[in-house]
């Protein structure tokens, strides 16, 4: 009998449809095409849709009332720029993470391309996707808001951002606006530096090689992939590729996880070692009579007793000790068993000098030396109950392009989750909201003190 | 289908090959179909959203980044498809009922796709699919479903031993 799997397989392929006609011989855009068919309007008139039921008529004459109560309330954020011509633009956002955004004539975004690592990290796991097809305004809206959960923009300090174009008149100063806006909503004092430049310059800003017009440069952007890691990885040796990969994922990064686990191990070693001690101290304690004969007794079997006042004290420190090593290790010693089978994990006061040393040698090393000597340290580490897969991973030096595709991906995803952890509190900060006259005041200090923005943001 | 070989078609698509388009849909077809009978729960209107997926592929195609990841690329496209039908759904008012109990086989046997949406949960399906048809592992599944990976092997397995049960229990 076949398969379950098998019979899905087949059921699949019996069941799946053939491709419309209409499907198959529709034109592949191209770019420019693309955003025509991806923008342009119903084929039925819009107006015979919009009236054709009285909930829609209703549902118009809601959005008109809407549209006019907020044409006013935008009519300052949205200051009256000249009517926008420009066909495309390419657009600059340095936070720190640093990504470049094309937009098309309607202002709607086409590709999103990291800068730089910091970048690679805030547009991983496809949310470069989420900001595609949205108003610029909305895109970089978006790029600057996970640059400040995670942690590169601190809404709670004074700071600036910059925002770069390589066409006059385009959207940057919709994108301006959109900013401060978002900052005014967050109280968050943050300056937008907003440049337009050469576009021989603008390419050298965002790291791409020198370009003869606008569209050529948007079409090496929405070419390219969107993150760094992403490029320059074609037809390499494992070797190449491992030296990328140790540039990629940092070595200082590598080793401070590795550090980290390290001072665990000798932290536990070390406070099993006091505790240890402490037991002997109570046990063989002249005034310990509680046994046979007069023998003495361990801890545990002596905490109902009465316990004479030259005991006290060792009694206190080992309960304390012991509530704080089952706090940071996650382990009760609760007798003298417990305290026996912990001691054979930890007989180890060898092990641990032999592991610091092992350390020592390691960390001085190279990525790849570190690598290859990684499981011996890590069997070590496991006979402590640490989770060692991260290191393990991280460690694993990658093979083949895929392998190093889907390591840095791994370890992007891992910062992400790291530095969002590490930056909600201060993202999550309570802040009275800045009334734009208070923000429009802070700026022009600014602009006193430092005779431009632009300047500030040199400046920080 | 490897997720380098997946790229390569893509590109060569955003070059303008429809060749290339027709062998995407041959070699994909089984994983989109089953992905998307995951939110439809239903053959007919599954098989209108792949029209629209696959036509949203080659309209959106520059769109696509080479070198990332080509299968996560066209799931997401499959997936906003299908959630913005279920909207567009759930606005209309039904005017047939659909039927959403399993069918039998010439043999007599539930079909395996109405078997797993019968037994299994939405999400249990989801992983089934993506590990079963895709090819993706657990690691991976639980990236692209956002929860932990030890949440998607435990889940496999529970989908896996349903199945099994089920199966015994097929006249």
């Amino acid at each position: 009998m076949k398969s379950w799997k098998k019979r899905w397989q087949e059921e699949l392929d019996a069941a799946v449809p053939a491709l419309k006609d209409e499907v198959l011989n529709e034109p592949i855009p191209t770019c420019d095409r693309a955003q025509t068919v991806a923008f342009a309007p119903a084929s039925e008139p819009w107006y015979k849709k919009l009236f054709a039921t009285p909930q829609r008529i209703a549902s118009f004459a809601a959005a008109c009332v809407v549209c006019v109560a907020t044409v006013g309330a935008s009519a300052y954020l949205f200051r009256p720029t000249a009517p926008l011509t420009v066909e495309q633009e390419v657009i600059s956002v340095e936070v720190n993470p640093q990504a470049v955004f094309t937009v098309d004539k309607e202002g709607k975004v086409t590709a999103v391309a990291a800068v730089n690592q910091d970048a690679d990290v805030v547009l991983a796991e496809e949310r470069y996707l989420e900001m595609q097809g949205k108003s610029v305004q909305e895109a970089v809206e978006i790029f600057v808001d996970y640059t400040a959960k995670l942690g590169y923009l601190d809404l709670n300090t004074p700071d600036a951002v910059r925002i770069t174009s390589c066409v006059e008149n385009g959207w940057l100063d919709k994108v301006g606006d959109a900013l401060e806006n978002y900052f005014c909503g967050k109280g968050a004092y943050i300056a937008v530096a907003a440049e337009t430049v050469g576009l021989d310059a603008f390419c050298q800003r965002v790291n791409m090689e020198v370009c003869d017009s606008v569209q050529s440069l948007k079409s090496s952007v929405e070419r390219i992939p969107a993150l760094t890691f992403l490029r320059e990885t074609g037809e390499k040796t494992a070797e190449e590729l491992q030296q990328i990969y140790a540039q990629t994922v940092p070595l200082e990064e590598v080793k401070g996880i590795f550090r980290s686990t390290l001072s665990a191990v000798e932290k536990r070693v070390e406070d099993y070692l006091a505790i240890s001690e402490l037991s002997d101290d109570i046990r063989y304690h002249e005034d310990n009579n509680f046994g046979l004969l007069g023998f003495g007794k361990d801890y545990w079997s002596i905490l109902d007793k009465e316990i004479p006042d030259t005991m006290s004290a060792l009694m206190t420190e080992m309960a304390e000790r012991l509530l704080a090593y089952e706090e940071s290790c996650g382990v009760k010693i609760d007798s003298l068993d417990t305290l026996a089978v912990e001691g054979v994990k930890c007989s180890a006061s060898a092990l641990a000098t032999v592991l610091k040393s092992l350390s020592d040698s390691l960390l001085s090393t190279s990525l790849d030396l570190l690598s290859k000597n990684f499981q011996a340290v890590s069997v070590l580490l496991k006979s402590f109950d640490i989770d060692t897969t991260l290191l393990e991973e991280l460690l694993e030096l990658p093979e083949t392009v895929e392998a190093y595709y889907q390591k840095v991906n791994e370890y992007t995803k891992e910062r992400f989750a790291l530095l969002q952890e590490t930056a909600r509190e201060g993202y999550e900060a309570v802040r009275e909201e800045i009334s734009a006259s208070n923000y429009a005041e802070y700026i022009a200090g600014l602009e006193r003190e430092y005779g431009s923005l632009s300047e500030y943001f040199k400046n920080l | 289908m490897k997720g380098k070989e997946l790229d390569k078609l893509l590109v060569r698509i955003a070059a303008g090959d429809n060749a290339a388009f027709e062998e995407l849909y041959v070699r994909t077809k089984r994983g989109v179909y089953s992905f998307l009978y995951t939110y439809f729960h239903n053959a007919a209107d599954t098989e209108d959203a792949m029209q629209s997926a696959y036509l949203n592929i080659k309209r959106g195609i520059h769109t696509y980044r080479p070198g990332s990841n080509a299968l996560a690329w066209i799931l997401q496209i499959a997936k906003n498809l299908a959630l913005n039908e279920i909207k567009k759904k759930s606005r209309e008012v039904p005017t047939e009922e659909i039927d959403l109990g399993a069918t039998l086989n010439e043999g007599g046997r539930y079909e395996i796709t109405d078997l797993m949406q019968r037994v299994l949960t939405e999400e249990e399906q989801r992983i089934v699919t993506l590990h079963v048809v895709w090819n993706y592992k657990h690691r991976e599944i639980a990236e692209m479903l956002g929860v932990p990976t030890g949440t998607v092997t435990s889940k496999y397995k529970r989908s896996i031993e349903k199945l099994k049960n089920a199966f015994k229990e097929e006249p």
